[in-house]
Formats: C-alpha cells, structure tokens, sequence
C-alpha cells in the first residue's frame, strides 16, 4: 500500500474514533452547543472518515492510470489530502466558534475551510475520472500468424 | 471496470463536485449570516452526498467486483436489466429531488415521487445483487 494511501487510511481512522467520541459526547448531555455539534458530527464521520476513506482506497485499486504512473499524479493526491483535512480541521474549530460567539475570525476561517473542501474534491475527481475505465482490450494477434 | 460500473462510479462523481460545491456555499452562507434561498437546498446536499455520491459509489464497485455470476457455470452477470433500471431510477430521484426545491406547489408536491424512485432503485439493485453473493471456488476467482 503506497504511503498516500496509508496516510488517507490512517488518517479516515483517527475521525472515526473523534466522530464517535462526539457522538458519545452528544448522547450524554444536551446543551447550548448540540445543534452545532452535531452537525460537526455528521461531517467528521461522512467526510473525515467515510470520504477520506473512499479516497484512500479509490487511489489504491481503481484501474490504472498508465504504466508510468499508475496511480496518477501522487502530488495532486497529497495537496487533495491536505485540503480536505485543513478544510474540515478548520470547519470544525470556527463553525462552533462562529455559532456561539459570531467574529470575524471565525468567519474567514469558515470561508477558506469552504473553498479548501471544494477543491479538495473537485481536485479529486479530476484526477480519478480516468481511471474509471473498462478492461484492456486484448493484444491485436499479428497477421503473420 | 464494466459499462453500468463505469455510469455508476463517474455519475458519483459528478454528485461528489455537485454536493461539495452546495455544501461550501451553504458554508460560506453561514459564516456571513445569508439566508437566503440557497438554504432551500440543504435537503439536495444531504441526499446528493448521501446517495448520489456515497451510495452510489458502492454501488458501481459492488456490481464490478461482487462475484460474476449466479451460478458457477455461467460467465455473465445475471438480470443486469434490473441493474440498469436501479441506475436510472436512482438518478432520476436525485434530479426529482433538486427540481422539488424549487418553490411552488407543484415542485414541493415531487417530493414523494423522488422518494418512491429511490425505493425502487434499491430494490432493483438488490434483486440484481443477491444472487451473486454466493461461495466462490478459488479458479472462478473475482470478476473483472
Ligand atoms: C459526504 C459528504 C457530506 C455529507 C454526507 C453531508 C451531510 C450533511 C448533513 C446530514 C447535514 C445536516 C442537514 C440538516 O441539518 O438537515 C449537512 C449540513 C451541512 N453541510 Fe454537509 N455533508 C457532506 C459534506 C459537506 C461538505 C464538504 C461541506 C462544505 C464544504 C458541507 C457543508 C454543510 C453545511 C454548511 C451544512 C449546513 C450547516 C448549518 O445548518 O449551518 N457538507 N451535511
């Protein structure tokens, strides 16, 4: 498994364990912050682990892109993944932030963290769409034979 | 990768750049306190994601790397028609689904109806899927 696809996986794990842990954390006690918590919730788990984790494995075993490169162009696959996490690390932090106390600060951090998750996979669709492609055709059999 | 895994995985696509894109500018609409009519779409982000990305995804690697056949003597997929029919029938709920935010009776009234294709479509898809969910022999291997 290439080092990419590890850091993808490992990393989809670490949210898992966190989304749980708030979840957990929302099943125990209601307060102020329970609505903007659980919508951090639902986004750790569909898009810090689920997604993340589609990623990592859809680079790993979806056909390859050419022999050269099989997996495409690993450094697209890098900045897809630090965009993806910056951006959700971000909504994490400022969403909470924004809702209970509103500030400017928070406001950028929402924005930039909206922009890094759009191109994240806007970027990974780019790379990945042709690698969504059907079997090789067999070799053509020379006349001669 | 077949042909109905290939409209499956690449329409997922397209509903991961469409969903992300909602997502970010509800984001953004948040973080400057709109709340406009771009609000009337947070239902189209949740099942975009939901189904058109995620399930569908699924979907289309299920259908390319489940067990070929019903049977260990035959070679092809069986009932790829019901396949098929899940394919359109769940994008054709999600596009139901985006008109039904619109405003006005008529659009609001889609609702159901994009429900109801969504039902159908895994249902189809798991009248196709089941049989292939067998035992396989280490020769028949997995499919291609
Ligand atoms: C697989 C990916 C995703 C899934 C399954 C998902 C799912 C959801 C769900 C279930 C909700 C709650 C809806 C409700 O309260 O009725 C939601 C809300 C929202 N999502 Fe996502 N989401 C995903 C990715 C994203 C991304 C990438 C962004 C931003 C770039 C985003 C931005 C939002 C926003 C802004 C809201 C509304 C928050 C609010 O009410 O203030 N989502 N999403």
């Amino acid at each position: 498994m290439p080092l990419l696809v590890r850091t993808f996986i490992k990393t989809s794990l670490a949210y898992l364990v966190l989304s749980v842990l708030v979840a957990a954390l929302l099943f125990s006690k209601t307060t102020a912050a329970t609505p903007v918590l659980t919508l951090v919730y639902y986004h750790l788990f569909m898009v810090g682990w689920l997604t993340q984790l589609v990623f990592g494995v859809a680079v790993w075993m979806f056909p390859v892109f050419s022999r050269e490169k099989p997996r495409g162009n690993e450094n697209v696959g890098w900045i897809i993944y630090g965009f993806l996490n910056l951006g959700l690390l971000m909504r994490v932090v400022s969403e909470p932030w924004h809702a209970l106390r509103p500030n400017h600060v928070a406001t950028a951090l929402m924005i930039v963290s909206a922009i890094l998750q759009v191109v994240a996979g806007w970027l990974f669709v780019w790379q990945m769409w042709p690698r969504v492609k059907g079997p090789k055709p067999p070799p053509a059999r020379s006349k001669a034979a | 990768m077949p042909l109905l895994s290939r409209w499956f995985v690449r329409t997922s696509l397209i509903y991961l750049c469409l969903g992300f894109l909602i997502g970010g500018a509800l984001l953004w609409s948040r973080a400057i306190g709109h709340t406009g009519v771009i609000w009337r779409l947070l239902p189209v982000h949740v099942a975009w994601l939901l189904f058109g990305w995620m399930m569908q995804l699924a979907m289309g690697v299920a259908y390319w790397i489940m067990p070929k056949s019903a049977a260990p003597e035959t070679a092809e997929r069986p009932l790829t028609e019901l396949a098929w029919a899940s394919y359109a029938s769940l994008n054709l709920s999600l596009l139901v689904l985006a008109l039904s935010a619109a405003e006005g009776h008529f659009f609001g009234a889609l609702r159901p109806a994009s429900g109801a294709l969504l039902g159908l479509s895994v249902l189809f898809y798991a009248a196709h899927l089941w049989p292939r969910i067998r035992a396989v022999t280490q020769a028949q291997g997995a499919s291609r």
